[in-house]
């Protein structure tokens, strides 16, 4: 295999950490941070006897190559597996990429670009992923340096609870089964290969680190609610109070997935190749049937389209059961029913005669109903923005229909800022509910 | 194609049926030194004034001679006609001297000819460079004509370092090529590979550099093109300092550079002209065109049908009440706009310049305003169009690259969002890395990160930095 630089190395690894990472659907705490990085730092002492064989020019026996392959496939697969689970919270396409065929349609094609990468070649892998990496971590500084806002130490005690130091210690081994890659691709190196190590596990502990406690201080308090706290936290951490830029974590998700996965199948395919001299041949093959996959579920994935040809919502009322919408450039107020309010929303969207946008929505008038679950529906589901004001009234209908929404937005905002109203954005609502 | 005959009656008649009578080659029979020879040039490639005073009135006051070998004697080491004087044995060096402008004497009893330099056919002088703009820098550029170019690199660098390599390819066009090194830059082993390169060029005719860079640029399908054209001496000289080969074409103002890395699409020579925190506004506005040429209108595009909330909403009103006027999508929109931009700027480009001028005014005025008028496109969507347009055109070396890619990015982001885009974004990034040339990364000093090569890529230090350096692309090679 061609040889490869440390900072390439320690790039193409810590992207699949993160990856890993970033699809964990379990809780966190900052005693899930300290066993993760006592766990990182555990393993860099156990790999040190490798790394040092290694240097010396020592090879792996052709059964222990065949066990890394093994463990690669297991591990390319859970990173997969992530991207799978992942893939409907990050509403990729934004409008139909939900259900079965759309993660089908999201993995195929993750994986197949993948291939094509791994195809390339391990220096051309290599090189991307150093640029992969910086770009990614350049949007983790954006998320982290966004979390402060909404950042609340109180998250802290709030989430010990849902994560222990052994939790952490866990998370690291099974989590980060970029180990196997790497002593796997430890023979590649050039250079002194402790310092490769040391690189990869320095930049290893000091993102993950700074990944979970971000996740904890914005999430900490509703880590009930969130089934995948990192990707939670990236959208709840927005720089303006007006609009939700999480989709742009999106292109991380995506980055990331292409790149943890590629690493997993560069890296089989070339001690597979070393055990079974016809792989190369079979790879190639692999990446064509996963291309043809991934173009013939194509159905569902186009946009309705036009931007005019959608109704935004700027204020909504709701029983649990009914919906009734104010929007933004419609002057008409829609009142529809359902089992719940997706159902109910879905009736909106006939009444009005075009879909109905809800990621804009300013104001949430609850009535009575559970609170918390039609809370969590909103922020989950229909995608409100973490500074949506929530406040109560026992006829949400009539106070849409009666009362100006800019009016309404704009009193519970000074109300808020004399301190006269509680803060009642919709984080905070939830995490005090979960108190 | 045998050698010259001693008979020059045999010679003419050979030269008559090799050439098919062609009415170029003249054969001027003359009698000198008492000794009948004849005198084989080609109509137009060589200088009459030149012919007359330097070759026919010295030559014809010869005093007699005892044989043909005594004349040819006299001629080229006493007379001293002109500098260059090669000895012509066969046919094939026989044409190609004639044809390259050279005026070639055979006489009776000689089964060699004598070759004299008078070329004197008509080339385009040292003009400014069309395509490659400079304010600081020289206003000279490459010709057509190889000995010229390679004089314009020879004024710049006075050095026995420099090397230049004359050699012949095609079968048909026998074009003269001239590889370009410094010899104290260049290791040897990628000069050898390099020659082994054009080796494998076996080309009928050589008539832009398009036909020699694939054999000196890797087999694989590559996005970017790994060596580098350049039509200024001044920029030739500082990639040759820098440890790069070049090739010389004759009959082309370009020279071929190798090997080219893909920070170079971003430096001018005026950087070095301007103070160094100019230089990297300048630079880095230059990265930010590139990606805003490429990724502008897919990013809009998806952000708009995907991804409103990216927006804010006052933002998003405004683009609301534009699109409401247009019957087409906006995929379909921003594809419009891009093709009808694409087929104005192939237009303007190869039609005449009177009707070019036409073309602009009627793109312009009566396209533009009347497609915008008529709802048929947003302007938004025409604005962020123009700004992709316009940041194209600040890297005009990689242009038909940006201009492919603008297309892909647009369709992945308008069939799958942002998500398409990140995924095409990781398969270009893979095809970019894996761009090499004879060893050398196309990404480097970016990827492999290299530390000092930062100095003149992300930043550009001051200039006795960066000449104390002694950089040479050999840092790069991998």
């Amino acid at each position: 295999m061609n040889s490869i630089t440390s900072p390439q190395l320690a790039a193409m690894l810590v992207i699949s950490d993160l990856f890993a990472l970033v699809c964990y659907n379990g809780g966190l705490s900052a005693y899930t941070a300290v066993g993760l990085v006592s766990g990182i730092a555990l393993q860099y002492v156990m790999v040190i006897p490798l790394v040092k064989a290694a240097d010396k020019g020592k090879t792996l026996p052709k059964a222990v190559k065949l066990l890394l392959v093994s463990g690669l496939v297991l591990w390319g697969g859970a990173l997969l597996g992530g991207l799978w689970k992942a893939a409907d919270i990050t509403f990729v396409p934004y409008e139909n990429a939900g259900g079965f065929p759309g993660k089908l349609e999201i993995t195929a094609m993750v994986a197949a670009v993948s291939l094509y990468v791994a195809y390339e070649g391990t220096k051309a892998a290599a090189r991307s992923s150093l640029i992969a990496a910086f770009t990614g971590v350049i949007f983790l500084l954006t998320d982290l340096i966004s979390g402060i806002r909404p950042s609340n130490f109180g998250n802290i005690p709030a989430a010990a609870q849902y994560g222990t130091f052994m939790d952490g210690l866990r998370l690291s081994f099974l989590g980060g089964g970029s180990l196997i890659t790497f002593i796997a691709l430890l023979p590649c190196v050039k250079g002194r290969k402790i310092k490769a190590a040391s690189l990869y596990f320095l930049c290893r502990g000091i993102l993950s680190a700074a990944v979970v406690m971000t996740a904890v201080l914005v999430t900490g308090g509703i880590m009930d609610t969130a089934d995948f706290p990192v990707i939670m936290s990236a959208q709840l951490s927005q720089p303006f109070s007006s609009q939700r830029i999480d989709a742009l974590f999106l292109i991380l998700f995506a980055v990331f997935g292409v790149f943890a996965l590629t690493v997993q199948v560069m890296t089989a395919a070339f001690l597979a190749g070393e055990i079974f001299s016809r792989f190369r041949r079979w790879r190639c093959t692999a990446a064509i049937a996963l291309t043809l996959l991934a173009m013939g579920i194509f159905t569902g994935c186009t946009s309705t389209g036009q931007v005019s040809d959608k109704s935004y919502v700027r204020c909504v009322g709701t029983d649990g059961k009914s919906v009734t919408l104010s929007f933004f450039s419609d002057e008409r107020i829609i009142t529809a029913d359902g089992e719940d309010i997706s159902s109910a929303l879905a009736a909106a969207e006939i009444k009005a005669g075009r879909p109905v946008v809800t990621g804009f929505t300013e104001l949430i008038i609850l009535g009575n109903c559970n609170r918390k679950a039609v809370l969590e529906d909103m922020l989950k589901k229909w995608k409100v923005s973490p500074s949506c004001m929530v406040m109560y009234s026992g006829d949400p209908v009539s106070v849409i229909n009666n009362t100006d929404p800019s009016l309404l937005e704009g009193s519970l905002k000074e109300a808020v800022r004399q301190g006269k109203a509680p803060v009642c954005d919709i984080v905070t609502v939830l995490g005090n509910m979960q108190k | 194609m045998h050698g010259l005959e001693t008979s020059l009656e045999k010679s003419i008649d050979t030269i008559k049926r090799i050439s098919g009578g062609s009415s170029d080659v003249l054969i001027n029979r003359f009698v000198t030194g008492g000794i009948s020879c004849a005198l084989i040039c080609c109509e137009g490639m060589v200088s009459a004034s030149v012919i007359t005073e330097l070759i026919f009135e010295p030559v014809t006051d010869i005093p007699q001679k005892k044989d043909a070998p005594e004349l040819f004697h006299y001629i080229s080491e006493e007379l001293l006609l002109s500098t260059d004087r090669p000895r012509v044995r066969d046919y094939t060096a026989l044409f190609r001297l004639i044809h390259s402008g050279f005026a070639v004497l055979i006489a009776e009893g000689m089964d060699c000819g004598l070759g004299f330099g008078v070329q004197g056919y008509a080339s385009r002088g040292v003009q400014e460079p069309s395509g490659e703009g400079n304010i600081m820098g020289a206003h000279e550029g490459f010709t057509e004509t190889v000995r010229t170019n390679m004089s314009q690199l020879r004024r710049r660098l006075k050095s026995p370092e420099l090397v230049m390599e004359m050699m012949i390819k095609g079968s048909k066009s026998n074009t003269d090529i001239c590889l370009c090194y410094m010899k104290d830059r260049v290791p040897s082993e990628l000069m050898a590979r390099i020659r082994r390169s054009l080796d494998r060029a076996d080309l009928e005719a050589v008539l832009t550099t398009g036909y020699l860079r694939p054999f000196t640029e890797e087999r694989r399908y590559r996005i970017f093109n790994t060596t580098g054209t350049t039509e200024r001496p001044d920029v030739l000289c500082s990639k040759l300092i820098e440890g790069r080969a070049a090739i010389l074409v004759d009959g082309i103002p370009y020279a071929i550079v190798i090997p080219r890395l893909f920070c170079e699409n971003f430096q001018t020579l005026d950087d070095y002209a301007y103070k160094p925190y100019y230089a990297v506004f300048i630079r880095w506005l230059k990265y930010s065109a590139f990606l805003l040429a490429v990724l502008l209108p897919a990013v809009y595009t998806a952000i708009v049908m995907y991804h409103p909330e990216l927006l804010n909403s006052t933002l998003l009103m405004i683009l609301v009440d534009a699109e409401k006027e247009a019957p087409l999508s906006i995929l379909t929109e921003a594809l419009f706009v891009l093709l009808m931009y694409e087929i104005i700027r192939e237009a303007g480009v190869r039609l005449p310049k009177p009707t070019g001028g036409a073309v602009s005014i009627i793109s312009g005025l009566i396209i533009g305003d009347a497609a915008v008028k008529s709802g048929l496109v947003s302007t938004p969507l025409l604005t962020v169009t123009a700004l992709a347009v316009l940041g194209g055109l600040v890297v005009p070396d990689i242009a038909p690259q940006i201009t492919v890619l603008r297309f892909l990015f647009l369709l992945a982001g308008g069939i799958f969002g942002l998500f398409g885009i990140s995924l095409l974004s990781c398969a270009v990034l893979a095809n970019v890395c894996a761009s090499e040339n004879y060893g050398f990364p196309y990404t480097a000093p970016f990827s492999p990160f290299i530390a000092s090569g930062m100095a003149d890529t992300a930043v550009r230090e001051d200039i006795e930095k960066l000449q104390s350096r002694g950089f040479t692309v050999e840092e790069y090679h991998e």
